[in-house]
């Protein structure tokens, strides 16, 4: 189910009104309908996958459980790596399994050992990496006493179901997330209409912006080959900005769907096409899971190889990326990815720059930062096409064309008809870098003409320009 | 060691990593509370705490670390161990 259908419009009224209605002064009732309605939402898309959230939710409740009331540290230890290793067989399963399987027998062949080719169609939960890395952190978290086991089975099925974000996120920590919804929930006018603009703002982005720069970008990743430098290039800065309205879109609506529900969820983006260097950037792109990967994965690894300084450091963060790589998905286009973000980030690491909060006034300074954004977009540009490439063949034709001829010609991409929602978008992202969401400031503007006629030029654009309803978001396939 | 030059040394090491003295030292201060540190730079400030007093912590020390206070604490402790 899709936030911009019709099903979901149905579905979403009905569960308002019952929750601010019916269940308004009643907490178990506001959980189990949440909980009820997030089986119907999951469900709508392939009943098989519940029994498989079912088991994992299960699993993952009791081991919590048994983590949580074990007094010895090995034992706890013990039932920690359990569970890790269980979340990750079952994501190992479903996503990767083809993927390494088809692999390893590609290199038996080339060393003369023929291996039963066999191509394996194991359908994808939608949503199982978010999940399954929400579930693996849960377990940390209560290992390590900064969350406390759940013991109310609905509360905790709403945390691991909780429709505004099972299918793509945000990646949410128990610790943020069950607390509000330890409490009854009231009807706050001021969050429902917060909550309204985001999805508004959300919905602008992902059918106007993405889905009016997915025809162009997808023609030229088609045959790169054929295209000359000038076009590759603004195609790779289009990507990412694709890519952007697409997931921080699908962010925004589900936000803004769980706020219309008194639940606030994890920010997910923090202005990323402003990033001032490699490091900032991956402070702003898809925060839940850098964050998650830095919090669960990095700073480990980072600890163990304390003693060896910078490169220890460096090892650390090549790691790290290149689970980000993969987590996006089983095929070596993501690895190459993860790989290439490691690699942008060495020349940090060594400088120890990683942190680029420094300020500053003045021309000059404004020059640079000017200077280190527009680089700094243009780098993760050229980095995300391999995020877009269908295969190794297709990435490398479109790097060798974007160092290749035809630099200073006109590129064969027509924008004509993106250009005002393109630099409306822009606009309104600049305006609004450094708030909860881009129409924060519309929202508490006094002047209420100023802040309809702002609303009604998003509506108006999302009429004219959203002609292909019913897209799905790129995020869903990871 | 008194608790306030504890205090002073390891406020010394986080304005060396994160690059500015925008923060108050107090015993509620966490990391969201001081611009610059995040889960990049956490590790350097560790490390550059154990540098300043000599001492080493294990990972579930640091994992349970919950502000200033906890930080400050688990330093004292380590050094009258």
């Amino acid at each position: 189910m899709l936030f911009l259908s019709q099903e979901f419009l149905l579905f979403f009224l009905t569960v308002f009104v019952l929750y601010w209605s019916v269940f308004k002064n009643s907490m178990n009732g506001q959980d189990s309908l949440l909980m009820v309605s997030s089986i119907i939402f999951y469900g709508w898309t392939d009943t098989r996958f519940l029994i498989l959230i079912g088991i994992s939710g299960t699993l993952n409740y009791g081991l919590a459980v048994l983590i949580e009331q074990n007094e010895s540290d090995r034992l706890r230890s013990a039932w920690l790596w359990t569970g890790v290793i269980l979340n990750i067989l079952i994501l190992g399963y479903f996503k990767y399994f083809g993927f390494f399987y088809e692999s390893l027998a590609c290199s038996l062949e080339g060393m003369g050992l023929p291996l039963e080719k066999r191509y394996f169609k194991i359908a994808l939960p939608i949503g199982i990496s978010f999940f399954t890395f929400q579930m693996i952190g849960y377990l940390i978290d209560v290992n390590n006493g900064s969350s406390v086991a759940c013991r109310k089975p609905i509360k905790f099925f709403t945390y691991v179901l909780y429709f505004p974000k099972i299918l793509a996120g945000p990646i949410e920590r128990a610790q943020n997330f069950l607390p509000s919804i330890e409490r009854v929930r009231t009807y706050e006018q001021e969050m429902i209409s917060d909550g309204m603009r985001q999805f508004l703002w959300g919905a602008f982005a992902k059918t106007v912006i993405a889905d009016g720069l997915s025809p162009l970008v997808d023609g030229i990743h088609t045959d790169p080959g054929a295209a000359p430098a000038s076009t590759l290039w603004l195609g790779a800065c289009l990507y990412l900005i694709q890519l952007y309205a697409d997931f921080s879109g699908y962010s925004n609506m589900a936000i803004g769907t769980s706020k219309m529900l008194g639940i606030p969820l994890s920010i997910n983006f923090r202005s990323p096409l402003f990033a001032l260097n490699v490091s900032d950037f991956w402070r702003r792109w898809h925060v839940s899971l850098t964050s998650w990967m830095m919090d669960y994965l990095f700073t480990p690894l980072a600890f163990m190889l304390r003693q060896y300084g910078r490169p220890g450091a460096s090892l650390a963060i090549m790691v790290t990326f290149l689970a980000v790589g993969v987590w996006h998905g089983a095929n070596w286009t993501f690895i190459v990815f993860g790989l290439i973000q490691g690699l942008l980030f060495l020349p940090l690491v060594a400088s120890g720059k990683v942190n680029v909060t420094r300020p500053g006034t003045g021309l000059v300074y404004g020059a640079r930062q000017i200077a280190a954004g527009a680089f700094t977009f243009i780098l993760m540009a050229a980095s995300f096409v391999w995020m877009r490439a269908d295969s190794i063949a297709v990435g490398s034709s479109y790097w060798k064309g974007m160092v290749g001829p035809g630099l200073w010609t006109n590129p064969s991409i027509n924008l004509f008809n993106m250009l005002v929602p393109l630099l409306f978008f822009l606009l309104l992202e600049w305006l609004g870098r450094g708030q909860d969401h881009m129409l924060t400031k519309v929202g508490s503007l006094r002047t209420t003409i100023l802040r309809w006629s702002i609303y009604a030029v998003i509506l108006v654009q999302i009429a004219l320009y959203s002609n292909t309803q019913g897209a799905t978001f790129i995020y869903f396939a990871f | 060691m008194e608790k306030n030059d504890i205090a002073t040394r390891i406020r010394e090491v986080l304005i060396a990593v994160v690059g500015h003295d925008r923060f108050e030292m107090r015993d509620d201060l966490t990391a969201p509370d001081v611009e610059g540190w995040d889960s990049l730079t956490h590790m350097s400030i560790i490390t550059g705490i154990e540098s300043a007093f000599n001492v080493r912590f294990k990972l579930r020390e640091i994992n349970k670390l919950r502000n200033m206070g906890t930080l400050i604490e688990l330093v004292q402790s380590k050094l009258s161990a």
